[in-house]
């Protein structure tokens, strides 16, 4: 649900005020779809919800910066998310997975009823399992539309490395979910 | 039913995903935490006040110690009050002085001290006639005879200090000895002092207690020596500049003008300052004095940028379409190039600073309101010998998303500058002062970027901190 442009400059003027009603309002409102990025890129919802700590934390302390003419306020507060939760991957991820095998580009196409019975909390449950390397990789390239050159420039790994991370991301993403969603239809019929 | 990407299906499923959440629970826990975040940042500037002060009062206390460990003189001197307090074999000596150890040594004092007690009785006499300008021929006299204390850096330099009042006083009449001063003097009444009259051996401890006399005489607060010791004296400035800066730009070129304006909107300035070094030299009157020295001066800004931009990029060879077999096993990839629109969310905040090394010459004028208190006045200017960037700045006017090295695209040129200050000093020791006070400067540089030039003008306001130490 999309609040009025105003209301959300209201909330946004208070929060620069360092008025706590406004930052509890603002945290209300963006909470959840901030918490939904932060699961994506985490292992587990404690480790993500750490994670959105820190990504409010650095909106609170920028709210500043912000202004009216440099965009849509959810605009600025994803990308301010965004950059944050890298920095954290990036800390965590240290030198734990690097690869740097050459593989194809693959895309696999799916028929959009196939998974339809997987909730989205379990398919963000499925990508939470994926290694670190593979789901800061799908995230990156899938949700944030960067190109691989990007992605290797902001986690300082080889594109080609990207490119590889990404391709295994999705073959085995699409195993666990397909293995989960005949789980799921198996339940779900018996 | 047709098939879409699996990379679409995700997104689709997944971007506009909300995740529950016990709000008021998650709120619990992160508002001490903001609360913090805001607390840190507005005390920023506090910390480098507090920094100043602290480094002004390691200054104070390593200085006083140096001043404590130089001068034993007030620890190992008692004045005697009665007969009974004096005794011959007392420590009562002039520390540096080993006259009691040697026996030579002891002899030539006994052999010294027809002179030293003339020393006294014409110190005496010279002040009680209340003629000072006899007192100080007498003073000087006696402080040049043979006696071998007088190549003692004290004596020497209490007797220096002396005749220099006697030519100041002898022009300006300013020296007058009370009657009251001249009647309670103990250095009027030396000859009645039981340690002058009765104790040869320690002759040595009158002529330095006429010393410490005199000394007593120029502390004395009706009379105005201040600036008399300082007078023809250089000294060695260490200021410590504090402050914040505003900064303007001027061009004639229109593409510096935009150039100038995005530079307005993404750089913001924090704070400057500053060290500086000066040597002074007395002018034709001691109250002024002129000084050159080397100073460098930092001043700190930031690089911020928050804005989303859209840019039509070009994928050259990128993959259009891959058919991938139901085992995995097998692929078949089409590429081309492919024009699309990347949008960029850019939020970022990059410090970096400005350095100058230059060459600081002004000209003084201090005034004592007290013995130990002057305030001064100062107008000078500044020569930039070098300036140093390190920071990132944006070079491109069209997409400012990338950014560049600063020292790589702007170039400054002559940078020069003048200022005023007004500083209010204390004097702690005989020979430094500390002083705090305001200057406004006021720099203009000329810049040079990878195509267009432009005039940049910055205005400071410093706290000016600092010690002086008079050579």
């Amino acid at each position: 649900m999309k609040l009025a442009e105003e209301k959300i400059l209201s909330i946004v003027k208070g929060c620069k005020r360092g008025q706590g009603s406004s930052q509890r309002e603002l945290f209300r409102l963006y909470a959840p779809k901030v918490m939904s990025m932060c699961r994506r890129y985490s292992s587990n919802n404690e480790m993500a919800k750490d994670v959105m700590q820190e990504c409010f934390i650095q909106v609170f302390s920028s709210i500043d910066q912000y202004c009216e003419a440099s965009g849509i306020f959810e605009g600025w507060l994803h990308t301010v998310s965004q950059r944050t939760i890298w920095r954290v991957v990036k800390r965590d991820w240290g030198e734990k997975t690097i690869y740097s095998e050459q593989t194809e580009n693959t895309t696999f196409t799916v028929e959009p009823d196939a998974f339809a019975k997987l909730s989205n909390d379990e398919i963000i449950g499925e990508i939470q399992k994926l290694p670190i390397g593979y789901k800061t990789v799908l995230n990156m390239y899938v949700f944030e539309s960067l190109s691989h050159k990007e992605i290797a420039e902001i986690l300082g790994i080889e594109e080609n490395s990207s490119r590889s991370q990404l391709a295994r991301a999705r073959q085995l993403l699409k195993r666990k979910i397909e293995a989960k969603n005949k789980t799921s239809y198996v339940k779900n019929t018996l | 039913m047709s098939k879409i990407p699996f990379d679409d299906w995700l997104f689709d499923r997944l971007n506009d995903h909300d995740s529950p959440l016990d709000l008021n629970t998650e709120w619990e826990a992160l508002a001490p935490m903001i609360g913090k975040k805001e607390e840190k940042r507005k005390r920023i500037f506090l910390w480098w006040i507090l920094g100043t002060a602290a480094a002004m009062l390691v200054l104070w206390i390593v200085m006083g110690q140096r001043t404590s460990t130089r001068s034993p003189y007030s620890q190992a001197i008692q004045i005697p009050q009665s007969k009974q307090d004096i005794q011959p074999s007392s420590t009562f000596i002039h520390p540096s002085q080993t006259i009691s150890s040697s026996s030579s040594k002891g002899k030539r004092i006994s052999d010294e001290t027809p002179k030293s007690k003339d020393t006294n009785s014409n110190l005496a006499e010279g002040i009680s006639t209340n003629n000072n300008s006899m007192y100080y021929r007498n003073l000087r006299k006696s402080l040049d005879s043979k006696s071998h204390y007088k190549n003692h850096p004290f004596i020497r330099k209490q007797s220096t200090i002396s005749y220099q009042k006697a030519t100041n006083n002898s022009r300006q009449n300013k020296i007058i000895l009370s009657p009251k001063m001249s009647r309670n003097s103990s250095l009027v009444n030396m000859d009645k002092i039981p340690i002058v009259s009765s104790l040869v051996p320690m002759q040595s401890k009158v002529e330095y207690r006429s010393n410490l006399d005199i000394q007593r005489i120029t502390t004395k607060p009706d009379m105005q020596f201040s600036t008399v010791t300082q007078r023809s004296i250089s000294y060695l400035t260490t200021a410590i500049l504090l402050g914040g800066y505003t900064r303007s730009f001027k061009s004639n070129s229109e593409q510096a003008k935009r150039y100038i304006a995005q530079k307005d909107q993404t750089e913001r300035l924090l704070e400057a300052l500053g060290i500086e070094v000066t040597y002074h030299k007395a002018l034709f009157q001691s109250d002024w004095h002129i000084g050159m020295g080397l100073g460098v001066q930092q001043d700190n800004f930031q690089l911020y940028q928050n804005f989303r931009d859209t840019i039509d990029k070009r994928f050259d060879h990128h993959p259009t379409e891959v058919k991938v077999s139901r085992d995995l096993t097998q692929s078949i990839s089409k590429y081309d190039d492919v024009r699309g629109k990347a949008v960029y969310y850019v939020h970022r905040r990059i410090n970096g600073y400005r350095r100058v090394l230059y060459i600081p010459f002004d000209i003084t004028y201090s005034k004592a309101i007290s013995l130990r208190h002057r305030i001064g006045f100062s107008v000078g200017g500044a020569l930039g010998l070098k300036t140093s960037y390190f920071g990132q700045v944006v070079p491109n006017l069209e997409h400012n998303i990338w950014t560049v090295n600063y020292k790589q695209t702007i170039e400054q040129k002559l940078t020069s500058s003048y200022y005023f200050d007004i500083k209010y000093s204390y004097k702690f020791l005989q020979r430094a002062t500390i002083f705090v006070g305001l200057r406004y400067q006021s720099e203009i540089s000329g810049d040079e970027g990878t195509t267009f030039r432009w005039q940049e003008n910055r205005k400071y306001l410093f706290l000016n901190a600092g010690a002086k130490v008079y050579l």
